[in-house]
């Protein structure tokens, strides 16, 4: 904080969201946001920093580019087949001069431009994108985002405030706003196992069901709740390591296009973004094996 | 292509399949991984002709220094970290030549300290969010940018974003929170633009294991 201004550094309010900043002065900024409009807003604003740069969809590789690239890995692999020696360069060193220099039948794309009229108006118009090359992809997925489903749980919404339910033995929440949120019941560390099949292709909307149908533990819905079961030691690193100790509102032991994985869900609150992880049986503390990821919807 | 991609093999597998002279299996590596390298190439240098030239320089490196790769972190990990290593020099040698496109930092600096309380807004199309953001990333140092990319923007948990660029996990969380703090102010106009308006589930992290589902690279699920 600055003595001659009334507001906190954005570059501190970031540092706090990130759970970078802790113990008294983490109270003291707390206890400024809570009576600084200003300050606050430029706290969501960050947190909306995040969301927008998640909204972007990843740009997929153009067909030209994929093209270069494979025909400069069979280049390679031919050198490699007629040389049979090992010739390999040290790690660090530049594998060639620049991209395409002269290496028997090696990429035809030299340090030129790409081959075709139609390509070269896809490079400018990436160029102009820069994250969003792949422009008809990208806007496919910006406009159709997430199946906006009228029965679709929020998990933004009140449902999904149990952060109870995994408190405890599972993850020691370092963030303080997650402190100032978590439970202090210490009930017993939750992992469920909903026995849902989750599918690549309605995986957000399934774990935002199952955010809600989590949520709901504890209260009079009668909808099927799953059973909460201790954490072992592997789950509990996996998900320390997944979330860098960030209480999950969620860790379904479960099964991913069929085969045994565990879901790890963050749901929305001031200072984090949505988000949910598939982990493979190896996730521990010193592997991720991440499956897929998404990024939940905030329910605005 | 297909016939080539392997699908019943992890990339440690093919990997090894590569380093026993196997000509197709680092063609398959790359198929299976290739759209989230390119988008961590193109995101960070911004450019898709250096990000081309990136992504093949780093492939060529990868291909000739399998050997190279002991298993103390997950392939696709190794790989990126190549591609960002590739991405991030190309960026200091345009710095170095004077043709940075990073403003100056004290001034970045002032202008996220001083970042306005916005109105509330009619939320922009998402395609003018997409170019706005790839136009605020340019202004941010490549070094924020590539943790904001792995992190923000493709999901990957701090501790894998800090395995690729080979910092500590606060180093990570560290850049990413001075890299959001400097975009602020220029992405007030957007507040309220991203609700809701994420791009479907992503695979490709790793395939430790196989049958896992068809890996369909740049096919989003949920969307």
């Amino acid at each position: 904080m600055r003595r001659h201004s009334a507001h906190v550094d954005a570059n501190v309010l970031a540092e706090l969201n990130a759970g970078l900043i802790n113990g008294r002065r983490a109270t003291r900024i707390h206890a400024h946001l809570a009576g600084c409009q200003h300050c606050a807003q430029v706290s969501a604003g960050l947190t909306e920093v995040h969301a927008l740069l998640a909204a972007v969809p990843r740009p997929p590789i153009p067909d030209a580019v994929a093209r270069r690239l494979d025909a400069a890995i069979a280049a390679e692999a031919a050198g490699r087949s007629r040389v049979a020696g090992p010739g390999l360069p040290r790690a660090g060193q530049k594998a060639f001069p620049r991209a395409g220099s002269a290496r028997g039948g090696s990429p035809r794309f030299r340090r030129r431009r790409l081959a075709s009229p139609v390509a070269v108006r896809a490079f400018a118009a990436a160029a102009a994108l820069c994250v969003v090359a792949g422009g008809s992809y990208a806007l496919v997925q910006l406009t159709s985002p997430g199946q906006p489903d009228a029965g679709l749980p929020s998990a933004s919404g009140g449902a999904v405030r149990q952060h109870g339910t995994f408190a405890g033995p599972l993850i020691a929440p370092t963030h303080s706003g997650n402190a100032a949120r978590g439970s202090t019941g210490q009930p017993a560390s939750g992992v469920v196992s909903s026995g849902i099949d989750y599918q690549r292709a309605t995986l957000s909307t399934q774990v935002s069901t199952e955010l809600s149908t989590v949520g709901s533990i504890g209260a009079k819905s009668v909808t099927a709740k799953p059973t909460l079961h201790a954490a072992t030691p592997q789950q509990d690193a996996c998900v320390q390591r997944i979330t860098s100790g960030v209480q999950p509102a969620l860790v379904d032991a479960a099964r991913y296009q069929g085969h045994p994985a565990t879901i790890i869900a963050l749901d929305q609150q001031e200072n984090q973004v949505a988000q949910a992880w598939v982990v493979g049986p190896r996730c521990s503390a010193d592997v991720s094996d991440v499956l897929a990821h998404v990024w939940l919807p905030s329910g605005g | 292509m297909t016939d080539r991609s392997y699908p019943d093999l992890s990339d440690a597998q093919l990997l090894e399949r590569h380093l026993q002279g196997d000509t197709d299996a680092f063609g398959a590596l790359f198929l299976r991984h290739r759209d989230r390298l390119w988008a961590v190439a193109l995101r960070t240098l911004c450019d898709p002709e250096e990000a081309a030239d990136a992504l093949q320089e780093a492939m060529i490196s990868a291909f000739r220094r399998a050997g190279d790769f002991r298993g103390d972190s997950a392939v696709t990990t190794w790989l990126h970290r190549i591609v960002v290593n590739a991405s991030l020099d190309r960026v200091r040698r345009k710095t170095a030549h004077g043709a940075s496109s990073v403003g100056d930092e004290g001034a970045l600096d002032l202008l996220a300290t001083q970042a306005r309380v916005p109105a509330t807004i009619d939320p922009a199309s998402l395609r003018d969010t997409a170019l706005d953001v790839a136009a605020a990333l340019r202004l941010i140092p490549a070094e924020q940018r590539a943790a904001l990319v792995l992190v923000d923007m493709l999901g990957y948990p701090v501790a894998d974003a800090a395995d690729v660029l080979e910092i500590s996990v606060g180093t990570v969380k560290s850049r990413c929170a001075r890299g959001r703090a400097r975009l602020l102010p220029h992405l007030e106009h957007l507040r309220g633009g991203a609700a809701g308006a994420y791009p479907g589930a992503e695979e490709g992290f790793a395939r430790n294991r196989t049958a896992t589902g068809s890996v369909s690279p740049g096919q989003g699920g949920d969307g």
